[in-house]
């Protein structure tokens, strides 16, 4: 069997090639995507002559489409991303610099999602139809109505405002203490985790019921096995798939919902370096950001497919 | 009018009535949705909407009599303001879900149909997938520049593929099935067979992925003003006025609370609305609910 998880591991990431290839494409093709002359775009209405010349060196303007794309993939094999037009800084340095805040928010947010989501999509399951399963299922869609940046000023009024109980902004580093650092995560971690959770729950609830209102389910309950055990080793077992499947998909909300909450928070991320190069248009960094991310989101769903296969049989390999 | 005649007609009233009920996603949703509309498009013909004056001897006036909702920090009402952006939002969202499920729908169909271009299509359409939807669109919006239809655009690339998706799955399966192949052989059309025979069955799952896109169209345009990467201000974006509220937060909530509340509710009323016509979809008999479990 491990060797089938192998291979099936090594075809997954052949079949993202092209994907791949397409992302890695449309990205470099959207610095032809700005109307009109991209130089003066990004130099500026009133830019000399000379500084458009130099934004079209430093870009590569002056060569043809093709020949640019390639020096940019190539670029990108051996790591390299450009050249912020803003920043004294590599497209890299930057978003290496930046990133601790946002992968902390986002970790923090996805252990909170999946600790509250997956017992109580099991339990809506088990409960369908009754009271505690239409309480779970109307937050459920309210969760992923209410947008994280709404849920994130509810907290601040609450828990800042009204409480004062935890700070409204601002990021303390791990390296400054672990609790204040804490302090200052958790009521973004909390307004972004709950729209996790959200997806999460309606997914593992419906997959779960499925699994409850199924044959062997009953006969275990028939054989008068206790229901912890019958949690455990057989609906768990059987219907965590599409709840795992979901957790991988919910990563490409995560990054969107991270971006934004920082704001709503003032996190010195990745989002806030985002909201600079909009404003300047440093496109370089957009393209970089774009690209890393959406990269690390195509591996997290292999990944996600991969560990699926491992715990289930079931998945064609 | 006979008797059996006057039942009959009762009978067939009845089962109209009872049609209808099964048919209508009629619910929290769709009243929630309805009431937007209405305050959107119907209120401000019969009251005057002024979003943009500014009254700067009126600012952060509190809800009263003078400015229902309160008047932000430029003096001017909240209450214009949420119709200005409801009209946006809604605007927004009908938009950039015709747009996107007419192209969508379009390339699913040509990709089914023409064998050797359904593949190329469809890694393309993987490839935008692939990009996390509110980042593509923030990115998007920055190099097309920030106007309402520069926002359309970029929504309509994100969403394109969901409906192409769906679209081409279907009519690759359908296209081998027998009445499919019956009407190709007794001489149908390419477009004959894809309008009476093919999309009829789509249209169920194409309206239920229409309101979720309606709904993250909103949910985006929303972000992206509350970022400061959408609508610049004044426009009465709702999600402008967020950002804008967020520095009173302490000192006029009213500037920030409504919005938000706006802003929820109209998602939460698409979502609704869009499970209800899924569950109606799903069940369409009128069964008695499922008792075995």
């Amino acid at each position: 069997m491990g060797n089938n998880v192998l291979g099936y591991t090594v075809r997954r990431l052949v079949a993202g090639v092209p994907v791949v290839f397409v992302v890695v494409f449309l990205t470099f093709a959207l610095i032809y995507l700005t109307p009109g002359d991209a130089a003066v775009v990004i130099a500026g209405e009133d830019a000399t002559p000379e500084q458009l010349e130099e934004v079209r060196a430093t870009l590569g303007l002056d060569q043809p489409f093709l020949t640019q794309f390639g020096t940019w993939a190539l670029g990108l094999l051996s790591g390299n991303l450009g050249h912020s037009l803003v920043l004294p800084q590599s497209v890299g340095e930057a978003l290496l610099a930046r990133a601790q805040p946002t992968l902390m928010l986002a970790v923090f947010a996805q252990i909170i999602a999946i600790i509250l989501s997956v017992p109580l999509g099991v339990l809506a399951a088990k409960y369908y139809g009754r009271p505690f399963d239409r309480t779970v299922n109307i937050f459920a869609v309210a969760g992923i109505a209410v947008p994280p940046f709404v849920i994130g000023i509810g907290l601040i009024l609450i828990f800042s405002v009204a409480l004062s109980l935890f700070p409204a902004s601002g990021y303390v580093p791990p390296s400054d203490g672990i609790f204040a650092s804490f302090g200052s995560l958790i009521l973004p971690a909390i307004a972004l985790g709950l729209a996790q959770a959200a997806f999460i729950v309606r997914i593992t609830r419906s997959s779960m019921y499925d699994v409850f209102s199924s044959d062997f389910v009953r006969a275990a309950t028939m054989r008068g096995f206790s229901s912890i055990r019958i949690m455990v080793k057989h609906v768990l077992r059987a219907g965590i798939g599409p709840t795992i499947s979901a957790i991988g998909i919910s990563f490409g909300s995560l990054i969107n919902g991270a971006i934004v909450v920082e704001i709503v928070f003032n996190l010195p991320g990745l989002g806030r370096l985002l909201l600079s190069a909009v404003q300047t248009r440093d496109v370089p960094i957009l393209q970089g950001l774009l690209l890393v991310v959406t990269l690390s989101y195509i591996l997290i769903n292999i990944a996600t497919d991969v560990i699926q296969a491992a715990v289930n049989p079931r998945v064609a390999l | 009018m006979s008797a059996f005649a006057l039942n009959e007609k009762l009978v067939r009233e009845a089962n109209w009535f009872r049609r209808f009920r099964r048919k209508t996603p009629v619910g929290l949703g769709l009243i929630i949705v309805a009431v937007w509309v209405i305050i959107a498009y119907v209120v401000p013909l019969v009251v005057p909407i002024d979003p943009l004056t500014t009254h700067p001897a009126e600012r952060l006036t509190p809800p009263g009599y003078e400015y229902l909702l309160g008047s932000d920090s430029f003096g001017r009402g909240i209450l214009d303001r949420l119709v200005g952006g409801a009209a946006i939002s809604l605007a927004i969202g009908a938009v950039t879900t015709v747009v996107s499920a007419v192209i969508g729908i379009a390339i699913g169909v040509i990709g089914g149909y023409v064998k050797y271009l359904g593949g190329l299509l469809m890694r393309i359409n993987d490839g935008i997938m692939a990009f996390p939807g509110a980042l593509f669109a923030i990115v998007l919006v920055a190099v097309f520049g920030r106007g309402f239809m520069q926002i359309v655009i970029a929504l309509t690339v994100i969403f394109v593929p969901t409906f192409a998706r769906i679209t081409y799955g279907e009519v690759v399966a359908l296209r081998s099935a027998g009445y499919v192949r019956n009407a190709i052989s007794v001489g149908a059309a390419p477009l004959r067979v894809i309008g009476r025979h093919i999309m009829p069955n789509l249209v169920s799952s194409l309206i239920v992925q229409a309101t979720f896109v309606c709904a993250t169209a909103i949910l985006i345009e929303a972000s992206l003003g509350f970022i400061g990467a959408g609508l610049a201000p004044p426009a009465p974006s709702w999600g402008v006025m967020v950002s804008e509220g967020q520095a009173y937060i302490r000192t006029a909530w009213w500037v920030l609370v409504f919005p938000c509340i706006a802003i929820a509710s109209l998602i939460f009323g698409l979502c609704l609305l869009g499970d209800k016509i899924s569950d109606q979809l799903e069940n369409p008999s009128d069964k008695l609910p499922n008792t075995t479990a």
